[in-house]
């Protein structure tokens, strides 16, 4: 009998373990569950997708993450907005070669052009802008409105920074383009490369007032 | 007591691998559904531009899970062969619906996203750029473009808003910085293997393996290439097209490899599509398990 009480005794322990396994299992879940939900987590995984026969993408997932407080702003004309912007290296090892972020990337352009301006163009001519070093006076250059303070840091794997970007509306925004909203995305290189993908977007929503 | 405290950590060990194993297997596995169309045609081997238009206005943003791509890629080529390497003219919306991937300020938003793959590592890609609200564009013109002596492919993303404005974003691929050896892209389908592969498709992808987005509607339209050899643009309205799914889309492949590599990799299921000739319109139908059949007829 006490050998069987013994036994018994073995066994409830064995569940009582087991149940806490169970537990921290469904903490664990809950845990992945939760961040799988989470926007930022979730959008640094996110991309297309080419299948391989000789080889599998990278599974590691470290990124550069970024953050504005305020998205949507009015400003006036021949003003000059700040917009603090926060880069955390979310890197999957604490021994990842630390990144460094330049502002503003040499990769790429962004120009507007008004409505009444438009119809000037033909679809061509409207993308040939783009290589155009100087611009027509009636088309607006939107990297060129923007400057960063400082104009590069460098993280170290979980290190956060804030980069000021400084947006400047001259005095001359056509009146065309009043009380819209215009975007300005937070133009950036990560070098060296990360394999990994860089997390985004970041922009700012700006609506011009007289 | 110490065979007890054994048999608790084998148990532990045996728990922690079951709870954590499917989300690594979902990482390797790396799959995602697609479906895309392609032109019935003989191959181009020396094609310098690529582009369509399309737009997402249709899209409810408060149906539409994570996010939804739409895409034209096309194969790299020396002129005479395939390299091997794949350029995206790409973007993507964010919904608002379970999950959700983005902050609420960028749901419903459209995304450019222009990506260059060598097999199935991603070599080159930039921030995703917000290019403004789906229902306030009016199209977007994606477009690739080899440059400056072949040395750059310059990504295009014209887009004409509904207030008549027009920005047009750029971005640069340096294809010396990766030691790509492609000098142009190629269109048009052909065999490796006993595998139909074709070298330009234009389509749309999920944001994950088994995840099928709802509400989303994407037209895309007016797509064309510029033919080297003969000096002309070329448009897919000139051509017949087909769609293929995930599982065969095959676009090019490895020197020496068995099996070519494939865009997506997965069937998309409930997806539909209504077309006319030069224009598909790609959409959510819950109640089309399989999605658009593989080889139906686009126009």
């Amino acid at each position: 009998m006490k050998k069987i009480t013994e036994i018994m005794k073995k066994y409830q322990i064995i569940a009582v373990i087991v149940a806490a396994i169970f537990v921290v299992g469904a903490i664990s879940q809950t845990n992945l569950a939760l961040q799988t939900n989470n926007p930022t987590n979730i959008s640094k995984d996110v991309q297309g997708v080419i299948v391989s026969s000789d080889g599998m993408p990278s599974t590691e997932q470290s990124a550069v993450l970024m953050k504005v407080e305020t998205e949507k702003i009015t400003a006036t004309r021949g003003s000059t907005i700040k917009v603090p912007v926060t880069f955390t290296y979310d890197a999957v090892s604490e021994e990842r070669t630390p990144v460094t972020i330049l502002f503003p990337g040499k990769t790429a352009r962004a120009i507007l052009v008004p409505p009444s301006v438009s119809e000037k163009y033909t679809q061509e001519q409207r993308i040939a802008l783009l290589n155009s070093k100087t611009l027509p006076p009636d088309v607006i250059d939107l990297y060129s409105l923007t400057n960063f303070v400082p104009s590069a840091v460098t993280l170290l794997p979980s290190q956060t920074r804030t980069v000021d970007m400084y947006i400047r509306i001259p005095d001359s925004w056509p009146d065309e383009m009043l009380n819209q909203a215009v975007i300005f995305n937070v133009n950036h290189d990560v070098v060296p490369l990360i394999t990994e993908r860089a997390d985004g977007p970041v922009s700012v929503e700006v609506v011009i007032v007289p | 007591m110490i065979s007890t405290s054994k048999l608790s950590l084998v148990l532990a060990g045996s728990l922690i691998a079951v709870v954590l194993l499917p989300s690594l297997t979902d990482v390797a596995d790396a799959v995602q559904p697609y479906v895309a169309g392609y032109p019935v045609s003989s191959v181009y081997y020396k094609v310098d531009k690529i582009w369509m238009f399309t737009h997402y206005k249709w899209t409810d943003q408060f149906q539409l899970n994570c996010l939804i791509q739409d895409e034209l890629s096309a194969a790299g080529g020396t002129g005479i062969d395939r390299t091997g390497w794949i350029y995206q003219a790409k973007s993507f919306m964010y919904g608002s619906a379970s999950p959700v991937c983005a902050s609420s300020s960028l749901q419903g938003k459209v995304m450019a996203d222009p990506e260059v793959w060598k097999g199935g590592t991603l070599k080159w890609w930039v921030t995703p750029t917000n290019v403004g609200s789906h229902t306030s564009i009016d199209y977007i013109k994606q477009r690739a473009d080899w440059q400056n002596a072949k040395s750059q492919v310059q990504f295009a993303f014209e887009v004409r808003y509904t207030s008549g404005s027009t920005t047009i974003y750029g971005f640069t691929y340096n294809k010396t910085d990766y030691n790509d050896p492609s000098s142009y892209f190629m269109v048009g389908s052909t065999t490796y293997n006993g595998y139909n592969v074709r070298f330009f498709q234009f389509g749309v992808e999920s944001y994950g393996q088994d995840a099928y987005p709802a509400g989303w509607k994407i037209r895309q339209y007016d797509a064309g290439f510029y033919d080297s050899v003969s000096g002309t643009n070329k448009y897919l309205s000139n051509m017949s097209a087909k769609a293929v799914q995930g599982q065969y889309a095959y676009i090019t492949w490895q020197t020496g490899a068995s099996v070519p590599d494939k865009v997506g990799g997965q069937q998309f299921k409930y997806t539909d599509k209504t077309s006319s000739t030069g224009i598909v319109d790609w959409f959510y139908n819950a109640f089309n398990t399989n999605g658009v059949p593989n080889d139906a007829t686009l126009w």
